[in-house]
């Protein structure tokens, strides 16, 4: 007998269904079944409005399987089929392709239903996610986008030349770079995600890269960080780092700090200094203004003043207020285009001391250009005692001549004297020894005027009385007024004049005096009867060469390079017997040197030699105006 | 030899050079010669010997010949006898300023006997043309 269901029944199921609808509706769940025997497949109204199917579309399974993108057809072909054979669901996320083409995401499930312990049919869900996946893919993006920046300030952050730490306003280590452990030699462990600073500065104390306490640190440290947005401190660790810390507070609170090691240019500057306070030389710079900028103990000591009270002021305070010794500092006046880097040199300076007394200094002076502009840096030198000692020593120089020359002047007098009255009481013997004690004389008396004369040059004070002449009349003159040294030698001497008339700018006495050297060897090395000769030739535009040529014995290869050298002769018997100071050549070279000329030699041993001087010509429109003043 | 050249006063502290140089002088110039050792003892006798000329040492003690010689043209000016420095401070520039001071010449210390009279004469020469 069969019971047909109550109409209440059948309203309470209605009413149930009707519910069913609305809930899946508004919770975008579809539904579905399939029976196996016979095979037929219901979509609920919902699966269909996911599917984009009218409502009385009526599915097959093949169909229901060719709404999935081709790419999933096979999954949930292998599900369904999975789940008949062995009773095991699925759940998916997979692509479909709904009747108007879209393509969207869906989450399908799909369950057994079992009547007398066999499956019947299948049952499941199916909800359109496109937009949960499209906010993932977002999120995902996001993420990726998120990750990669992450990354490349990670990157940023290990290549700096500093270290970088973020502390968190908790005052925790947030994010830091390994220039951060490495500049402050931390040990692993040691730094970490929000280990807090305080834990890092006992740390740090602990080893001893801080040297006071570490709560005094901290509070300094915190106290600062509230009252500047910005502050820097600088930590000397025990291994003798130095380390500069920027600290700059975060808007977030917090704060992150950059570290440099500074090492390197601390211990250059603190070298730099040492080396300014323990050089004997005055150091000062100025900057282009001539304010004092270094002062360093040495210039204290020369001028005075204490650094405190020079730097900051005008440099002119250490000059004496007379104009020529103000002018001398001029050396200062550098041409900021050329002269970069060069070095000048003032010598007769005069520097003011604090008590007012004035002293002579020597000065280098180069200069650099930094961001503050052209910086002139001048070593300085106390020269006062120098000078005395020279001019002592000048002095004794010329006494020792003097006294030296006192004797000799009766010596010389005496022998000459007696040679001239005993002439013909005298043998050949005597009259030999009167000659050799005369010779002498001449040769002691020539020694004293060349020593003279090197001390002279040597400490600048030869003195030249410059005058333009015709040069080849002046060797003429000087050639004929020392034909006695022909005489004595038995040569002949030949003047050959330049083919038209040269002038030279010379001292004609220190010519006179450098020409007789060259003419008196000459003649001494020549053999008797041999010819000495004088050529004054132009060599070169604005050039004059004077020859002196002589058919004496030569000078051999190995002397020839110290052949201007003092106290220079050559070490033979034959040479050491003409006499002579070894000084001649040496202040020869030294007056051509002052007249801008040069002066060299060939020579051929057994054949003779070439001296000759170079000196520059004066061009004729320059006499004239020489001339007219 | 200028004939007009006979009374010379020498002063000269040192008595060696003096004495070889007197001797130079009186036996080869046949000159009369007045030595004096210092430049006071010169100027005290420059009045009573008139000297036609004076040949004075540079480097003496007390008064050199150079305040010698401006003392003598301070006193005796326009006629005060010409002046020959006999020196061994004849450096270029130290014969030029005994020159510049007015000096009628230099001989160089040291002398040669030989030809001193030759050089005095031939300054005197000069200074005569003059």
């Amino acid at each position: 007998m069969s019971t047909s269901p109550s109409p209440e029944a059948l309203h309470a199921i209605s009413r149930a269904n009707s519910i069913l609808e609305q809930v899946t509706k508004m919770s975008g769940v579809g539904g579905w079944e399939l029976t196996l025997n016979p095979q037929k497949i219901t979509w609920t109204r919902e699966t269909k409005r996911i599917h984009e199917v009218p409502d009385n579309y009526e599915p097959t399974l093949d169909a229901a399987i060719n709404f999935y993108a081709p790419a999933y057809r096979d999954t949930i072909t292998n599900a369904v089929e999975h789940a008949i054979a062995t009773g095991q669901g699925w759940d998916l996320e997979l692509q479909l392709i709904t009747a108007k083409g879209r393509t969207i995401w869906a989450h399908a499930v799909g369950n057994p239903v079992y009547r007398d312990g066999k499956i019947t049919a299948l049952i499941g869900a199916f909800q359109d996610i496109s937009q949960r996946k499209a906010t993932e893919d977002r999120i995902r993006a996001s993420e990726a986008a998120t990750r990669k920046r992450s990354d490349e300030l990670r990157a940023v952050l290990d290549n700096m030349g500093e270290g970088v730490s973020v502390f968190d306003a908790d005052a925790n280590l947030i994010i830091w770079n390994q220039k951060y452990v490495d500049i402050f030699d931390k040990p692993p462990g040691e730094v970490g995600y929000k280990v807090p600073f305080r834990q890092l500065i006992a740390h740090e104390a602990a080893r001893g890269d801080i040297t006071i306490p570490p709560d005094q640190f901290l509070d300094a440290f915190f106290d600062k960080l509230k009252k500047s947005k910005t502050f820097s401190n600088q930590i000397r660790t025990r291994s003798g780092k130095v380390i500069n810390a920027v600290h700059s507070v975060l808007p977030t609170g917090g704060w992150v700090g950059t570290h440099s090691d500074l090492t390197e240019q601390v211990t250059a500057a603190e070298r730099s200094r040492a080396i300014l306070n323990s050089v004997v030389d005055g150091i000062i710079s100025i900057d282009a203004q001539g304010t004092i900028l270094e002062f360093n103990p040495a210039s204290e000591k020369m001028f005075g003043y204490a650094a405190s009270e020079v730097k900051g002021r005008n440099v002119t305070m250490l000059m004496p207020h007379d104009g020529e010794a103000e002018a001398n500092w001029d050396i200062l006046g550098f041409n900021a285009d050329t002269d970069d880097q060069m070095v000048k040199r003032g010598q007769d300076l005069q520097g003011l001391r604090k008590d007012g007394s004035t002293f002579s200094l020597e000065m280098a002076v180069s200069m650099t250009s930094d961001a503050r502009g052209r910086i002139f840096t001048g070593v300085l030198r106390d020269v006062t005692e120098r000078k005395q000692m020279d001019l002592m020593k000048h002095q004794f120089v010329s006494n020792v001549n003097h006294e030296l020359r006192t004797p000799l002047t009766a010596i010389r007098g005496s022998l000459g004297l007696l040679k001239m009255m005993s002439h013909h009481v005298l043998d050949d013997k005597a009259k030999r020894l009167l000659d050799l004690s005369v010779d002498g004389c001449s040769r002691l008396s020539n020694l004293v005027n060349d020593i003279l004369d090197m001390e002279k040059i040597a400490s600048g004070k030869m003195d030249y009385f410059f005058e333009v002449v015709e040069i080849g009349a002046v060797v003429k003159d000087v050639v004929d007024r020392h034909m006695n040294y022909a005489e004595l030698h038995e040569v002949d001497f030949q003047v050959v004049p330049p083919t038209a008339p040269l002038f030279c700018r010379i001292d004609k006495s220190r010519f006179n005096q450098a020409l007789v050297n060259l003419l008196s060897n000459a003649a001494k090395f020549s053999p008797r009867d041999g010819l000495v000769t004088f050529t004054i030739v132009q060599i070169a535009d604005g050039t004059v060469r004077i020859n002196v040529t002589d058919q004496g014995t030569g000078i051999a290869a190995d002397f020839a390079p110290k052949v201007f050298d003092k106290f220079s002769q050559e070490d033979s018997s034959s040479t050491r017997n003409k006499g002579g100071s070894g000084l001649g050549l040496s202040i020869t070279r030294d007056i051509v040197h002052a007249f801008d000329g040069q002066i060299d030699f060939t020579s051929q041993v057994g054949k003779g030699s070439t001296f000759w001087i170079d000196l520059p010509l004066v061009p004729p429109q320059k006499i004239e105006l020489d001339e007219t003043g | 030899m200028s004939p007009d050249l006979q009374r010379i006063l020498y002063v000269e502290d040192d008595d060696a050079i003096a004495e070889v140089a007197m001797m130079t002088l009186r036996m080869l110039g046949d000159f009369e010669v007045r030595h004096c050792n210092s430049g006071q003892s010169g100027l005290d006798a420059y009045p009573d010997f008139a000297p036609q000329l004076v040949l004075l040492d540079v480097m003496m003690p007390g008064m050199d010949g150079c305040e010698t010689f401006a003392r003598l043209k301070a006193t005796y000016g326009e006629i005060c006898a010409p002046v020959i420095f006999m020196t061994a401070r004849a450096q270029t520039h130290e014969q030029a300023a005994y020159l510049a001071q007015g000096a009628a010449g230099v001989i160089v210390k040291p002398f040669d006997p030989a030809v001193l009279c030759t050089q005095i004469g031939d300054i005197w020469t000069d200074v005569q043309a003059a």
